[in-house]
């Protein structure tokens, strides 16, 4: 049995959450932005900003933890110091539309910005006659994307309630089981040895950018529909996730030419189902898929080849062994891990980052009173690949979002890239 | 022919360690997505079948009809076991 000393001010970090650590400190460097993300929410009528502004700053009070910021413990084991007693900061905005003004460039604009230091999460609120668009940035270091939407699921039971569920995200150090962890260790590097075997580098014309373009795409349910059915017939039941791979393959490949094989990283969400506990911090692994180009075309046969190669990364546990593995790296300092990611990869980089959230851990119909229309992510992504493309789902709509930093992919590129998508879906 | 009740009960019991949640609450009738599993969860349900029963079913296609549900997916197992 582990023993660790408990403390309600001391929640430890998992390999995984030091590996966004280490993904915030390289972003840092890079772009001069940290590794955060928006959730936007689209509502049917016109929230009350101050009234929201009220509601969730007593709201995020009995949350003491989005006070913290990270330590080391004395067996040098990372871990979240929560400064119980202060004030949880957050920043908040608010703009109406004018006339004829469209309210995604104005979100595009607060995407780009950083927060503040000290503060975890900021909104923005836009406001039209009879709709209004919430943007909620949340550092990754304390949030991922299925986390914050369950956090404002949380909230909107808080609204209705005047009650907040109370979340002790308690993590044990996990200073134990070094065999399974250098065992995982040796699996993971034996994995990225033979993924990264005869791979080209990608040139970044993006690597100086300190932007990131923004290009949503919306379906409705009947089109949604029709995608499903479309990946049932074409990927199997239950296999979105390649099929949607397969789509923007397809359409990369189509709008970008590229040289070499592609290696894409996919997000994948490690949480048995979401429950409190899981709200904060990173409960997430990665799986990584490699396609020859010559087999980015061939159909039906790319998305039989992407669910081979996601049951076979499944059965030889590379996202348990990567989350395993990441606990050997929580020792090193983050510009360290952060040389270490690269070193991985052998200086290369993937073609692009996707990720398929599934259906929104949001799951309410109203949030403060307004009906929500839709709810997507805005997601900055490290600048290798510095392209990304994310599917999310809510209230059975589909939602596709393509992120580039400015320079890694041309105006003309993009909106091709974002047609494609749309044409092959 | 393996008995499709104890396949059954097995994948019930899988499904709710992959979910987190009582095996007792799983409705072996409902479709699988209805019980929250997504492609991760239900590939590792597919790792499982091929551990547990020497299975491969990635190859047969996933059609809706043998793989939405607990009953039809034992059903599925049955049948290929028998056929072997």
């Amino acid at each position: 049995m582990e023993w660790f000393p408990y403390s309600e001010d001391k929640r430890y970090l998992s390999g995984i959450d030091w590996v966004i650590n280490a993904l915030d400190y390289k972003s840092r460097q890079d772009t001069g932005l940290g590794n955060f993300s928006q959730l936007v929410l689209e509502l049917e009528s016109k929230l009350d900003g101050k009234l929201f502004c009220e509601k969730i700053g007593i709201f995020l009070n009995h949350y003491p933890v989005i006070t913290g910021r990270v330590s080391r413990d004395f067996n040098f084991c990372p871990y979240w110091r929560v400064e119980s007693g202060k004030r949880v900061k957050f920043s908040f905005a608010q703009r109406a539309l004018n006339p004829e003004e469209e309210a995604l460039p104005l979100i595009f604009v607060f995407a780009n910005a950083g927060l503040k230091a000290g503060e975890y999460l900021s909104f923005f609120l836009v406001t039209g006659a009879n709709t209004s668009f919430l943007a909620v940035k949340f550092d990754h270091r304390l949030f991922d994307a299925a986390g914050i939407e369950a956090f404002l699921s949380l909230f909107e039971e808080y609204c209705l309630t005047q009650k907040a569920t109370p979340v002790t995200p308690a993590l044990k150090p996990g200073l134990c089981a070094w065999g399974k962890k250098f065992i995982a260790g040796k699996m993971v590097n034996r994995f990225f040895l033979k993924l990264r075997k005869g791979l080209k580098p990608i040139t970044f014309a993006g690597e100086a950018a300190q932007a990131f373009n923004f290009l949503p795409l919306f379906f409705d349910a009947d089109k949604s529909a029709a995608i499903y059915a479309r990946s049932l017939s074409e990927a199997g039941y239950l296999m979105f996730m390649p099929f949607a791979l397969a789509k923007s393959l397809q359409s990369m490949d189509k709008a970008v030419k590229r040289d070499g094989d592609y290696l894409v990283p996919v997000n994948v969400n490690l949480r048995p189902q979401s429950s409190a506990e899981s709200i904060f911090f990173n409960h997430l692994s990665f799986l990584f898929f490699r396609v020859n180009r010559s087999m980015v075309n061939t159909g039906t046969q790319l998305c039989r080849e992407l669910a081979l190669q996601f049951f076979e990364q499944t059965k030889a546990k590379v996202s348990d062994n990567l989350a395993q593995a990441a606990g050997l790296m929580r020792i090193a300092p983050l510009p360290l891990v952060a040389a270490l990611l690269d070193k991985f990869m052998g200086g290369k980089s993937a073609a692009f980052a996707f990720s398929y959230l599934g259906e929104s851990a949001f799951h309410k119909k109203s949030f403060c009173g307004c009906s929500v229309k839709n709810i997507f992510h805005l997601p900055l992504i490290p600048l290798k690949p510095g392209i990304g493309i994310f599917f999310t789902r809510y209230n059975d709509c589909l939602n596709l979002t393509l992120v580039y930093a400015k320079g890694a992919l041309s105006e003309a590129q993009a909106a091709a890239l974002a047609q494609e998508l749309k044409n092959n879906l | 022919m393996a008995d499709s009740s104890a396949v059954e009960k097995a994948l019930a019991n899988e499904i709710s360690i992959i979910l987190g949640v009582e095996a007792a609450q799983l409705k072996h009738d409902a479709p699988l997505h209805s019980l929250g599993m997504d492609s991760m969860s239900f590939v590792e349900l597919l790792v499982f079948i091929e551990k547990q029963f020497k299975l491969n079913l990635m190859a047969s296609g996933l059609n809706k009809e043998d793989f939405q549900t607990i009953a039809s997916l034992a059903g599925k197992i049955s049948r290929e076991t028998a056929a072997k």
